[in-house]
């Protein structure tokens, strides 16, 4: 196992970090959608936010593989793994943000 | 990797024989104080023995009190307990369980454990342990002691307000919660601090991350979900404190508050709260599956990889306890999706537990019987969350025994099952004796029938419609069989404690120098021969169960012939490693015994406890008394170099560091973090009011002048500059020590004013904090920036100190760079109050 710095930290931690990033995104701009603008800004914005957030997990575990990574199996693997689980889990919140009616109860 | 057979022992870092009082200086060092000095001791064998000890009285307790509970509920209309004591009783037993056995008996494992797991002689901060320990045990006996005297809590363990406000609960129940919990709080975070800085910087040399024990990798992802879970209840804590002590009404909504702002801030550290507890007790299970099944753990980095994502995705979910609140249906679909989520890696761990198992062969133990029943428990319990996660279904089952039979097969399953598995597996490295395996299966029979026998029928009390936290209920309703069966399981699980309680009685031998060792053959570091200072010599790690991989490790270590076999500078000392590949950096001189730290302690229990029965000045005096018991503490903990050191095998190592390479720059930055997880918290309260009440925001309230503004952050901007050249006065080839002090205190004085012009320019406009939620926020920002400058203040006043007496300058400058972290951390959060409290209701939103 070699060092890899704070940068290479952060990139392990890539996934996760940008699924909280898109968590944030997509709830916090709800409140805001309802208040300020209308129903359907908000599918929009969650809509970009997935998508722009699923981009670049999957470009962040292409390149990691062959980048800083490279020779260290268990920094490798296991960002790769992370990827996986943050994809997964952007995905799933992502498309029930996208779906579901903003702005309404469920009355 | 080099086998045992291929190594030349000629190869090991110290030769043989080693000098005649080597060890006998190295005991000496470390001795722990005698008889009742002990009290002054901050050994982490001994403040660990304490801390769990504590930690296992307070569940004791609080299972009394779920006894009572259930001797009430046994028949319907019982008169055993009035209404009100069974509501102090949930209320306390949910708390006690929560705040003063869950999270400090986990944290206790990790201080006992984690030196000698890691290689170390000790924590990096051995007052600091002790005295979040003794902080804890004083604060958490008071808080129980209400119950006596008719003053506890009765609002529920989450406490939600209006009815925890002044109006609804106008005694001093809440407050003792609010003040108490609250500081018990603040006592975890200075264990969760030591805890990553010796997680991450005192490792054996050569155990890099990859060969770390998953019991450390769980420890430190649980310390740092603390760093940012705790902050957000600390934060409501301290806004409903206000609120019902100075009337600043932030969630009462005729008022301009909102309530459910409370809930938002409690379950945002209420959730992860679920998965701080869990992840060290499964830590804890990945230790012991391994060494009973004589086999590695299967899936190490998967497991790493579940427990970080677990980390991360589990602050995702806290809207779930708020189903039922109304919110927007895209949010119920989000944070449903989410919830589910969170129990794929759950899954990633359990599945790995089993392959563990098929893999070697599972001798059956005590131990391993309370990991099995674990296993059955807690899988349970993920199968009702993903149940109640499921919008629909919470809607009928929220705040029915459901709900209660659900939490329970996760916080008994998830984390009192590991601990009794933990202390069957690991009580032979602390106490002279093993426990007896056939008490250990007779008390893990007696609790896993109990619990299932108590537990599994409230999943029916809650589907035919039985709420929680009601003290009687009538009969004919079909609610008696599944009670009373309850209560007679209650009394089997405590009937299983009690022989555990026999058990510990007739075996437990504590001692730190004489234990029965490696009785299970286990792979790990703290199975090593261990005595006051932890190992003798400090290994070098090369693989994950060294144990196993070299047969001769233990003997070796034990000769001295790994590194620092005694003390090199005459003081406690251990090797600081780098964080990712535990290169040896330096040699850090560690604190003994001393009373400073305990006194600290008590007085800063008084202080918060006094506040709450109204005794300000008492609690003013208790407070001053506290600072100065700190500063007594902290005044002899940063010695100057003692030159290179040599720890053998030809590595001189430093024997002080400054700059990122030092440990306690790593403690004040964690220190920042917190402060800026509290701040993110308050700044997404002022928003989050401003979406539900933007009624309530200028112009309808009145706005500060620029004239304000302007003048603070010009004051913050003198202060920057005095920061930044004080910094390099310090450090000048001709260092002009006054130059620095001088330039220290005027910025810490412009500090000061650029807060005062911010809260004189609200006041001025007429703004008071008990107009509305809006304004009691805005003097938030004033509130949570004087804590800041004023312990920058102290700091700084320490400091110059320090210069003056030449105990400090350019080199020896750990407290001087500390201050200066925190001081800039402050400029920083001061800059961000000013942007949001002017400059965001300027923008006409
Ligand atoms: C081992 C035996 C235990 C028994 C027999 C037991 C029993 C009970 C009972 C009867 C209630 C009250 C239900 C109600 O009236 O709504 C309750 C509530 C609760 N228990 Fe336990 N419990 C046990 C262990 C634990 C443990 C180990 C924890 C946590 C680590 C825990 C956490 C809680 C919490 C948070 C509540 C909710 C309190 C509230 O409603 O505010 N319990 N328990
Ligand atoms: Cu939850």
């Amino acid at each position: 196992m070699r060092s890899v710095g704070t940068l290479g930290i952060g990139l392990w931690l890539a996934g996760p970090i940008i699924w909280a990033t898109h968590f944030i995104i997509v709830y916090a701009s709800e409140s805001v959608a309802c208040t300020r603008l209308d129903a359907d800004s908000h599918s929009l914005i969650a809509g970009i936010a997935t998508i722009i957030a699923l981009a670049s997990i999957a470009f962040i575990a292409v390149r990691s593989r062959a980048g800083r990574f490279r020779d260290t199996a268990f920094l490798r693997t296991t960002a790769l793994t992370m990827n996986l689980l943050a994809f997964l889990a952007v995905t799933w919140a992502g498309i029930a943000a996208v779906l579901l009616p903003s702005c309404t109860g469920v009355g | 990797m080099t086998s045992t057979a291929e190594r030349e022992t000629a190869e090991l870092p110290n030769p043989l024989p080693r000098p005649r009082d080597e060890l006998r200086r190295l005991q000496a060092v470390w001795a722990i104080p005698e008889g009742w000095r002990i009290l002054s001791a901050v050994n982490n064998s001994v403040i660990g023995y304490f801390y769990i000890g504590a930690a296992f009285l307070f569940f004791v307790l609080a299972g009394v009190l779920a006894l009572l509970m259930r001797v009430q509920l046994a028949v319907p209309g019982n008169l055993f307990l009035d209404q009100e004591s069974y509501n102090q009783i949930f209320t306390m037993h949910g708390t006690v369980m929560m705040f003063l056995f869950a999270v400090p008996a986990v944290e206790a494992m990790g201080v006992l454990l984690l030196p000698q797991m890691l290689g170390a002689r000790d924590l990096p901060f051995p007052r600091l342990g002790a005295f979040a320990f003794w902080a804890y045990l004083v604060g958490g006996l008071v808080f129980f002691s209400t119950l006596f005297f008719d003053m506890a809590p009765s609002g529920g363990w989450f406490m939600y307000p209006p009815l925890t406000g002044s109006r609804f609960s106008p005694g001093t129940g809440a407050d003792f919660w609010l003040l108490g919990i609250g500081f018990i709080e603040i006592s975890a975070i200075a264990g969760a601090i030591e805890i990553i800085v010796g997680v991450l910087r005192t490792r054996a040399p050569g155990m890099s991350l990859d060969k770390m024990p998953i019991f450390a990798w769980t420890m430190l992802i649980f310390a740092v979900m603390i760093v940012f879970a705790f902050p957000a209840v600390i934060l409501a804590t301290m806004m409903l404190e206000l609120e019902r002590a100075f009337d600043w009404p932030f969630f009462i909504p005729d008022r301009g508050g909102d309530a459910l702002l409370w809930q938002h801030l409690f379950w945002f550290f209420g959730h992860p709260e679920v998965y701080i507890i869990f992840l060290p007790a499964a830590g804890m299970v990945s230790m012991i599956v391994p060494t009973m099944a004589a086999t590695p753990l299967v899936g190490y980095r998967l497991i790493v990889v579940a427990l970080i994502a677990t980390g991360f995705f589990s602050f995702g979910l806290w809207v779930h306890h708020m189903f039922t609140t109304g919110i927007p249906a895209m949010s119920l679909g989000f944070f449903s999706a989410a919830s589910m989520a969170v129990s794929v890696p759950s899954g990633i761990q359990v599945f790995s537990w089993i392959a563990t198992m098929a893999a070697g062969r599972l001798r059956i133990t005590a131990a391993s019987l309370f990991v099995l029943g674990f296993l059955f428990i807690f899988t349970l319990g993920g199968l009702t969350g993903v149940m109640v996660a499921m919008v629909p279904f919470d809607w009928q089952a929220h705040d029915t025994y459901f709900v209660v039979a659900h939490f329970h097969y996760v916080l008994v399953g998830g984390m009192v099952f590991p601990l009794f598995a933990a202390f069957y597996y690991w009580a032979p490295a602390f106490s002279r004796r093993a426990l007896s395996e056939r008490l250990g299966k007779i008390a893990f029979v007696l609790m896993f029938v109990g619990f299932n026998i108590a537990f599994f029928p409230m999943h029916i009390a809650g589907l035919i419609g039985m709420p929680r936290r009601v003290y009687t209920y009538p009969a004919g309703l079909g609610w008696e069989t599944p009670n009373l069966a309850s209560t007679i399981g209650a009394f089997m699980i405590a009937a299983g404690v009690l022989v555990f309680l026999l058990d510990l009685i007739r075996h437990l031998r504590p001692t730190v120098g004489a234990s029965a060792g490696n009785v299970w053959n286990a792979g790990t570091l703290e199975w090593l021969e261990n005595d006051v200072h932890a190992a003798r010599s400090v290994p070098f790690v090369e693989s994950r169960d060294p144990l196993w991989e070299d047969a001769r490790l233990s003997a070796d270590v034990h000769k001295g012939r790994y590194y620092l076999p005694g003390t090199v500078t005459g003081r406690r000392e251990t090797i600081v490693t780098s964080a990712i590949l535990a290169e040896p950096q330096y040699v850090v001189r560690l604190t003994g015994p001393g009373w400073a730290h305990l006194l600290a302690a008590i007085f800063t229990a008084a202080f918060f406890l006094l506040l709450t029965v109204k005794l300000v000045t008492a609690a003013i005096i208790c407070g001053a008394v506290a600072i100065a018991c700190v500063v007594a503490w902290a005044w002899d903990t940063d010695s100057p170099s003692a030159g290179d050191v040599d720890i053998g095998g030809g590595i001189r190592l430093p024997t002080y560091a400054v700059g990122a390479a030092s440990h306690s720059w790593w403690a004040m930055i964690i220190l920042m973090a917190v402060a800026g997880a509290l701040y993110l918290s308050y700044v997404f309260s002022y928003l989050y009011l401003w979406t539900v009440r933007p009624q309530d925001w200028p112009p309808i309230a009145p706005l500060a002048s620029h004239a304000g503004w302007i003048a603070s952050a010009a004051l913050l901007c003198i202060s920057a500059a005095a920061l930044w050249a004080s910094g390099r006065s310090i450090r000048a080839a001709v260092p002009r020590l006054w130059l620095t002090v001088g330039l220290t205190v005027v910025g810490l004085l412009t500090l000061l004013l650029g807060l005062g012009a911010d809260v004189a320019s609200h006041w001025l406009a007429g703004l008071r904090p008990q107009h509305s939620g809006y304004a009691a926020l805005v003097f938030t920002a004033g509130f949570l920036q004087a804590e800041i400058v004023a312990a920058v203040c102290i700091m700084g006043i320490f400091a110059c100190v320090r210069i003056l007496v030449g105990l400090t300058d350019g080199r020896r400058s750990v407290v001087f760079d500390n201050m200066v972290l925190l001081w800039g951390y402050g400029l920083g959060q001061g800059a961000l109050g000013l942007l949001l409290t002017h400059g965001f209701p300027r923008l006409g939103m």
